[in-house]
């Protein structure tokens, strides 16, 4: 059996590998090579998941825990493509490469340049709200008038560029800030670091921060006024450029904010960019496009979807942990089939009425 | 204290409005009356920059030029516009909707003295101030729509349709409404499709075309033409 599975994997793994020479050069094989990928990780983990003991409630505690954290970082994502969607009408696309720069940025000051946290911290923003700027008046202010597909489709563009500027940068290598990670024993099996709790923490203040901006000051109104309804709001007088401007920054902040945090507890390789924008959509649509709270919500039960469906045995079957992006999108797909605006998501009518 | 003349403007296609003339004095109320698609929203767009707007055309108020200022710049001059559909921030309350439409302005103390003005003059909204605009009805939206246009106590206030959708009871007071807010000293250029209504209490009319002036004259003067009675008032006048 073990020969069956190395035979399966291996050949597997052999075409994946062909495919992703050529990576680069076309999206289709590509995609080939991702389903291969898949199919080879599909019968590795048929054959060496089927756990017949019990769970342990303690397992399941730990998962939970990590869907928490996991949840925390995905809703901070969340949050700013919701925002600047909210705003702007179109999904940004290069979200997760805004999250990588944030977190390659503070990397280079941190620990290449090896400057205290603080600095550290304070340079890396700095870079990244340089660089939002300069994106923000070379790609979609010249476009600001034309139809949300168009700034769409120059995303995707952004993120493909961005994420090739970080390869050639910092070259296609994981990366990961250990620096004074501690780790808190909770009981023999669950422990948590000091990066975990920074994540949950760090969010969580973010979320209240973002809410209170939004609902209690006279900018974050505008902003909120500008999403409702932006001509009623140039009208006003209103200055549209410029709460476009704030919205840019706003949303680089918060995903900048998450791929630093993330570099302190997982490793970071150029590439993740994709992976975070994608989490980050799920869990907007998921919530609702548009609404704050949705994206939060949506993000907490992606984060929890992901890490507790693998701790529940399923008649003594675990859903091998590799399955848990797709499990992501099973839970996207159902809750889009029963709620096809999101759960906080405005309905068909409300969109009309606009 | 408004002056529009050889205004010619369009949204980049074919030229929707040809060489037409306004006149809107200080404490005025004035109206465009005409037939779908003749222009007249055209004409209150072109005012506030939202539409493209031809050479040769010009927009004074008071002494200044409107034409190529940006839309977000021409309340600061005293102007205000609540376009057709009343466009109010629909998840954002009652009291969210006035602050913005204080947007520009500075002054804590005269903004929350303005905000009671409003609110006076619009009890109604006083006792919805936390409710989200969207879950009013269409006649408190109008309310919401008004009393965030007078948030910024313009000399000239632009309505686009104000009457549209709204039962004849409320059409009622929302022009009676606008009686007041002229007293207070607002000037008011509108377009409506309630002709009678409207010229009945309005200074001046203006009827318009195809895109052109067609005539003009006091209100009261318009209401008697048969001309106008035949097109747009269904003959009232002639009973």
């Amino acid at each position: 059996m073990a020969t069956a599975k190395a035979g399966a994997g291996g050949a597997f793994y052999l075409l994946y590998k062909l495919a992703s020479a050529q990576n680069q050069q076309s999206r289709i094989l590509s995609l080939a090579a991702r389903s291969a990928r898949g199919l080879a990780e599909f019968t590795t983990s048929i054959l060496i998941c089927y756990n017949p003991q019990e769970m342990q409630l303690e397992l399941f505690l730990k998962f939970v825990l990590n869907g928490f954290i996991q949840g925390s970082l995905y809703a901070l994502l969340a949050l700013g493509l919701s925002l600047l969607y909210g705003v702007l009408r179109f999904a940004n696309l290069a979200h997760g490469e805004y999250a990588l720069m944030g977190s390659f940025a503070f990397y280079t000051f941190y620990v290449l340049l090896g400057w205290p946290l603080l600095p550290s911290l304070a340079a890396g923003f700095g870079i990244l709200f340089i660089v939002t700027l300069l994106i923000e008046r070379l790609t979609f202010t010249p476009v600001r008038d034309a139809p949300p597909l168009i700034p769409l489709v120059i995303s995707i563009a952004l993120g493909i560029f961005l994420k090739n500027l970080l390869l050639l940068i910092f070259e296609p290598r994981s990366r990961l800030i250990t620096a004074n990670s501690s780790i808190l024993q909770i009981t023999d099996f669950i422990s948590i670091t000091s990066a975990q709790i920074n994540i949950a923490v760090v969010a969580i203040l973010l979320m209240i921060a973002l809410t209170l901006f939004l609902k209690r000051t006279k900018l974050g109104k505008a902003i909120r006024a500008v999403a409702d309804d932006r001509e009623a709001a140039a009208i006003l007088g209103i200055p549209i450029k410029r709460i476009v401007t704030i919205t840019f920054l706003i949303s680089a902040f918060l995903a900048g904010t998450a791929g630093i945090l993330a570099a302190f507890d997982q490793n970071l390789h150029p590439n993740a960019g994709t992976a975070f924008t994608v989490k980050a959509f799920a869990a907007v649509i998921l919530g609702g496009i548009g609404s704050i709270p949705g994206a939060v919500a949506g993000g907490y039960i992606l984060g929890f979807a992901e890490n507790i469906l693998i701790s529940i045995p399923f008649w003594g079957w675990y859903i091998p942990s590799n399955y848990k992006d797709a499990l992501a999108y099973i839970i996207l797909i159902l809750v889009l089939y029963i709620r096809p605006n999101g759960i906080f998501g405005k309905s068909a009518e409300e969109i009309a009425r606009k | 204290m408004l002056t529009i003349k050889n205004l010619s403007a369009g949204y980049g296609g074919p030229i929707i409005i040809h060489d037409v003339a306004l006149e809107v004095g200080e404490g005025q109320i004035v109206t465009i009356i005409g037939p779908n698609g003749a222009g007249k929203s055209t004409v209150l767009r072109s005012i506030f920059g939202l539409t493209q707007i031809e050479k040769g055309s010009s927009i004074f108020f008071h002494q200044n030029n409107l034409i190529g200022l940006p839309t977000s710049e021409t309340a600061e001059r005293g102007i205000c516009y609540v376009p057709q559909g009343r466009s109010i921030f629909p998840t954002m309350s009652v009291e969210e909707n006035l602050e913005m439409g204080a947007y520009i302005r500075k002054n804590k103390e005269e903004i929350r003295e303005n905000m009671e003005y409003v609110y006076e003059k619009f009890p109604r909204l006083y006792e919805r101030r936390h409710q989200k605009t969207k879950t009013l009805s269409g006649g408190e939206q109008q309310m919401v729509a008004f009393g965030r246009a007078l948030m910024l106590k313009p000399e000239l206030l632009l309505l686009d349709e104000p009457s549209i959708g709204l039962a004849p009871k409320v059409v009622a007071d929302i022009f009676e409404k606008l009686l007041e807010i002229r007293k207070d000293g607002t000037a008011i250029l509108m377009v409506e499709q309630n002709a009678h209504m409207a010229l009945e209490i309005s200074d001046v009319g203006y009827v318009l075309e195809l895109g052109r002036n067609k005539l003009h004259g006091p209100g009261k003067e318009l209401l008697q033409d048969d001309r106008i009675a035949e097109a747009y008032l269904g003959k009232i006048s002639g009973k």
